[in-house]
């Protein structure tokens, strides 16, 4: 059956051609997600279902059009200069708002899922103001009501370790 | 623990002529408007995700009327009166353009106590906390000692 190609207006292709399209988009993706630890990437780009065209080209083009990090240190390396800018620039600061607006903190989260693995060590080591990103990053709060901070790190934490983003 | 926040004197250049003495290591889990009202556990802070605590009756936190209701809630009213009141317990709201940016309450003494942020806890005087950062204070709030003692010290 012909499936609409959205990227080729006007032309369609067969369910095999189809089938075909997104095992090359798969593997081009792999590819390039080097910067990605590879628990994360099995669960987002091969296990998660890829419906669309746009899903998959979204993701891929982010290393290059945004200048991404391309490897694991270099990744380390420019979290870590943020952590350190985001916590200098907002150790006193009472409003959580002004936290999580200033740029460094907003760089972390653009990061997106290969983040993760970073703030879950940091929040573990040095625990802090890590949750907004972890949720706006993840999309879940394992953390249960009425949870005090030490009980929201340490949910989060489980979570990381259940998930397999920390050892 | 040193005897001097540095960092906390460039945002406070008052603190630089001014007494004020460091309470407490640096803390991330609770802020100042926790800290006025007794609770070291907890950051107070409107946001929808777990973790964080603000009464629920109360207002924005990113308002000043928020942070009135807060401390509404647990028995401050409004008042001009800055000076100390040794029947009644006081905290002073600082704001800025932006809003509410930190919260002291009155010791016995007369001095002031809060908490910087994710900072230290330090004694100091009203002004001295006046500036670019925390703003001035625009509220004071007290209320009355119960069975004549203070609630928190």
């Amino acid at each position: 059956m012909p499936v609409h190609n959205p990227s080729k207006p006007g032309r369609a292709r067969s369910h095999r051609q189809s089938q075909k399209f997104y095992k090359t988009r798969r593997r081009r993706f792999a590819g390039r997600a080097e910067y990605m630890p590879s628990g994360l990437h099995a669960r987002t780009c091969i296990a998660a279902p890829l419906p669309r065209d746009e899903f998959v080209l979204t993701i891929g083009r982010i290393p290059n059009s945004y200048n991404f990090p391309t490897n694991q240190t270099k990744l380390e390396r420019i979290f870590q200069e943020h952590v350190d800018l985001w916590k200098e620039a907002t150790e006193h600061c009472s409003s959580l708002s002004r936290m999580i607006v200033h740029p460094s903190y907003r760089r972390i989260m653009g990061m997106g899922p290969a983040a993760l693995p970073l703030i879950l060590r940091e929040l573990k080591e040095h625990p802090d103001h890590w949750f907004v990103a972890l949720n706006a990053i993840t999309g879940i709060d394992p953390v249960p009501d009425k949870s005090t901070f030490d009980e929201a790190v340490r949910a989060w934490l489980a979570w990381g370790v259940r998930e397999g983003y920390l050892q | 623990m040193t005897a001097r926040d540095f960092g906390l004197e460039q945002l406070c250049p008052k603190l630089r002529t001014m007494p004020y003495i460091l309470t407490s290591p640096k803390d991330p889990r609770y802020n100042c408007v926790a800290f006025a009202v007794g609770d070291v556990t907890q950051f107070w802070y409107d946001v929808s995700i777990n973790g964080y605590y603000w009464p629920p009756s109360a207002r924005s936190a990113d308002t000043i009327e928020g942070w009135v209701d807060v401390f509404e809630i647990h028995g401050f009213r409004q008042t001009d009166d800055r000076s100390l009141e040794t029947e009644y317990e006081k905290i002073a709201i600082y704001a800025s353009a932006d809003g509410p940016e930190h919260v002291a309450r009155q010791k016995a003494s007369g001095m002031w106590i809060s908490k910087a942020g994710k900072g230290r806890d330090l004694e100091h005087e009203l002004e001295a906390l006046e500036g670019n950062f925390y703003g001035k204070v625009v509220k004071i709030m007290k209320r009355k000692c119960q069975g004549g003692r203070r609630v928190l010290e």
